[in-house]
């Protein structure tokens, strides 16, 4: 082994050191151009437009943006809002102490991860935190602050110090103008305690009568239809790219014309994937089904955060358009009267990351 | 000494190394190599071709399209966190994607989403993708992992001429690798770029007995940069560079501490590589992703132990790991550590009788350990030291058939866990030749068919077996290694 002539270049020798080269090489320059190149738009709110004429239901406006490297298709959607969308706090609830339903601790876990990184890549103006239930008691406790915060439980069961037959935290946050989001079994179906494995029979669940208590409605789901898909896309899921379609324990389509509810995602029958339903002066925002895919989950509602779909009031127009590297300007009549509009530019692919929104008062 | 089958075998590590390799290969030495491969070569590389466009195994060739177009978006790999391995396969793809995106290749050109996928995703619990990936992509990915194939083959049939000194046996190994199935399977068809971990072994094997110990310690180092387990047969390999074990000899006359510290300053050297992370202010994410499934979900199985779950009967296995979840991937790294530690003293012992037979049976039961042990093993994993099994089998006739149980066992897994269908939703998206919706059905049809004889479920018919085969080869190849044919006082 110590003989100097083994220390010589064989052929072996020769192929590795030649492959080390190569990817070493490779990967050098993939390195420079990828981390020094220009990235695709991401900072939401990049986006220029401006009023060209109004006419009483009608708008002209001209948006122009720069999609950068890897964007080829961009899809323009605008709709009227209430007012500029405010930035919410989101809190994303990850206890270890609490048992998960349906999902996995990774899934959870993955939700925030995932939500924080696609929304910080934005420059999303506020923070993405995550939760234990001690913080998101205390968090909902504060009604003062209720409009400016926003909390994401994908675990499918409420911790029971927040939502149980004994304890109800989340209707007056909610009334109060807090925002949550849910994703797994039917929402207040379930609740569970530190340390404690969720079982069914557990006596602080409200089961059937959790939906209809936390809602003040009824048309949820409790029981779950395993593995149905919508097969129809809502209008702004549409516009928006959305991809969830679960709707195991879809809301009702019939919640729309009973209670102003807002079906965001896609419809099978009368099931919503993705619902905004009002209660108070906040909402609540229904997953129908377990969260087994925190990426999809992630992104649309990345999407749904910086478009500022969750403040839309009406309908939604949207116009597709090519790109040819650089900034594009594109001129648009809108059919609204509104005076506030969202006006988005993004990447409609399920890998798109480009997306820029811009707020007009007409 | 004289083999079993009783021909005589060169003993000493390389020897013929310093005979014929140690100078610059002639004219002829080139010919016999190109002749020696040709037809292996020409065969193996149309098959993989061929099976290339319209395969892939979605749940992880969308993670390599994922990065790809990352790399057209200059989002950076961990930008996203999707990238769930250390980086190196994820730069080439991001190379890849910078390339394919100035000749004119968009991000739509390389994959679609198909919704109508989503419900084999759901009825396989997260284990498809609603991405299909384009021919054009399948082939310009695994045309990457293609060039890793040859050069292992090359390396394998290196190894085997020097350590034998028969040609035609070489050859063999350079077949028995290039036109595995398993190998074939893994690259072609899957997409798994464990082909490079497989690479930067042997290539860190051939440069540490040829005595390059900077450029071994590189390899191993850039091993470690595309999957981390190399890390585990980092000990041995040390060891090795420093001159142990020492024979007889006093310390400070037998150590080579200048070789060891060469190997070290080798694998430290790869770690340039991760100086975009560092700078990009994302290394913390690299380190996230690259280790998030340590942290265990309860899940288990594979080619391990823990596949016996899926056998009637042992289902206790796994309410035994969702009960013990949080703490199972520690255990298991801990029990992965002790053992590779374990296995390098038992090489290191055994190379007292035969140098490159220890560094090749060492690293192979090390890596070996590692998947057995590991609560959720991928099949995959085996392709890192398929090349070190081959070159044993090869020189020493050891460990042949456990090899080739390995092999099919390896191969066996992956078509039986989602049925064979799973692998073609490229063909179904881009052609007539079959509907997407006889892909859907069949795969879910495969994932709820009932258990039968002994499988908890269809799939467990043939994993479960597979996963007990893989159990029987190690524990074989564990005695077949020990039992090796060297006179104890050989000095390699």
């Amino acid at each position: 082994m110590r003989d100097a002539g083994l220390r010589a270049w064989s052929v072996g020798s020769r192929i590795a050191v030649g492959v080390l080269i190569g990817v070493l090489v490779a990967t050098g320059v993939s390195e420079v151009l990828i981390y020094r190149g220009r990235q695709t738009g991401l900072a939401s709110t990049d986006l220029a437009a401006t009023v060209l004429h109004r006419s009483g239901s009608e708008v002209d406006i001209r948006v122009s943006f720069d999609a950068g490297p890897g964007v080829s298709d961009v899809r323009l959607v605008a709709f009227p809002v209430q007012d500029g969308p405010v930035p919410r706090t989101v809190s994303v609830l990850d206890d270890p102490a609490y048992d998960v339903l349906g999902a996995d601790r990774h899934t959870v876990r993955g939700a925030f991860d995932h939500m924080q990184v696609e929304l910080g890549l934005h420059g999303y103006p506020r923070p993405v935190r995550e939760v234990t239930v001690p913080a998101l008691v205390a968090l909902m406790g504060d009604l003062d602050h209720a409009a400016h915060n926003m909390v994401v439980i994908t675990t499918g069961v409420f911790p029971a110090e927040i939502f149980s037959r004994h304890a109800d935290l989340v209707r007056p946050w909610l009334q109060a103008g807090g925002m949550l989001v849910w994703g797994g079994p039917a929402i207040g179906y379930y609740s569970g305690h530190r340390d404690t494995p969720v079982t069914i029979t557990d006596p602080d669940n409200l089961r059937d009568n959790g939906p209809g208590v936390l809602l003040g409605l009824g048309g949820i789901e409790t029981n779950p239809v395993a593995g149905r898909l919508g097969s129809t896309p809502t209008v702004m899921g549409a516009a928006l790219s959305l991809d969830f379609r679960q709707t195991d324990v879809g809301v009702s389509t019939l919640l729309q014309a009973t209670a102003g509810a807002r079906l965001l995602g896609w419809v099978e029958g009368q099931h919503s994937s993705i619902t905004e339903i009002p209660v108070g002066k906040g909402s609540v925002l229904v997953f129908g089904g377990v969260i087994f895919d925190e990426l999809t989950f992630a992104r649309d509602m990345t999407r749904l955060i910086l478009s500022g779909a969750l403040q839309a009031t009406d309908a939604v127009s949207t116009k597709d358009v090519q790109t040819g590297g650089g900034t594009s300007t594109v001129d648009w009549q809108l059919p609204f009267a509104q005076t506030s509009l969202s006006v988005v530019a993004l990447d409609p692919s399920t890998e798109g990351v480009f997306l820029q929104r811009a707020t007009v008062r007409t | 000494m004289r083999q079993p089958g009783g021909r005589a075998v060169v003993q000493a590590p390389l020897p013929s190394a310093t005979a014929s390799a140690s100078a610059a290969p002639s004219g002829k030495d080139r010919f016999a190599v190109v002749r020696g491969v040709a037809l292996p070569l020409v065969i193996g590389l149309a098959v993989r071709l061929v099976l290339a466009p319209y395969t892939s195994w979605p749940h992880d060739d969308v993670v390599w399209y994922q990065a790809t177009v990352a790399g057209q978006h200059h989002t950076t790999l961990y930008g996203r966190l999707e990238f769930p391995n250390p980086p190196l396969w994820g730069y080439l793809l991001q190379g890849l994607g910078w390339l394919l995106g100035h000749i004119g290749v968009t991000p739509a050109m390389l994959g679609v989403a198909d919704p109508r996928m989503q419900s084999v995703d759901l009825a396989t619990g997260g284990g498809f993708s609603v991405i299909v990936t384009s021919p054009l992509y399948n082939v310009s990915f695994k045309a990457i992992l293609f060039v890793f194939d040859v050069a292992t083959g090359l390396l394998i049939r290196h190894l085997a001429l020097s350590l034998s000194g028969a040609p035609r046996r070489a050859n063999l190994a350079f077949a028995a690798w290039f036109l595995n199935p398993f190998v074939i399977y893994e690259t072609a068809v899957h997409g798994g770029f464990d082909v490079i971990v497989a690479f930067f072994t042997i290539a860190s094997v051939v440069l540490l007995l040829e005595r390059h110990n900077l450029l071994a310690g590189l390899a191993v180092g850039l091993g470690i940069l595309t999957k981390v387990a190399p890390i585990f047969i980092v000990p041995l390999l040390v060891a090795v560079a420093a001159g142990l074990p020492l024979r007889g000899g006093r310390l400070r006359d037998g150590l080579d501490l200048r070789g060891a510290a060469m190997f070290c300053a080798g694998g430290l050297l790869s770690c340039v590589a991760l100086f975009p992370e560092v700078l990009n202010g994302t290394a913390l994410e690299m380190l996230r992703n690259t280790f998030t499934r340590i942290a265990g979900g309860g899940d288990v199985g594979g080619l391990c132990i823990f596949g016996l779950k899926n056998f009637r009967g042992m289902t206790w296995i796994s309410a035994f790991a969702i009960s013990h979840r949080s703490a199972l991937g520690l255990y298991a790294v801990f029990i992965q550590f002790v053992t590779s530690l374990g296995l390098t003293l038992w090489a290191l012992l055994l190379a007292r009788r035969n140098r490159a037979f220890a560094v090749l049976a060492g690293i192979s039961l090390i890596f070996a350990a590692l998947v057995l042990l590991a609560p959720l093993a991928s099949p995959q994993y085996v392709l890192w030291f398929v090349p070190e099994l081959i070159v044993v089998s090869a020189v020493w006739m050891r460990g042949g058939w456990s090899t080739a149980l390995l092999c099919a066992a390896s191969l066996l897994f992956p078509l039986a866990l989602l049925g064979g269908w799973s692998v073609v939703s490229p063909l179904a998206e881009y052609t007539d030749v079959i509907p997407v919706s006889s892909v859907v059905a069949h795969v879910i049809a495969w994932q709820d068919a009932p258990g039968a004889l002994w499988g908890i479920d269809r799939s467990a018919i043939f994993t479960a077996p597979a996963s007990l085969a893989a159990i029987v080869a190690f524990v074989t190849l564990l005695i077949r290694y020990q039992r090796a044919p060297f006179p104890r006082a050989q000095h390699a």
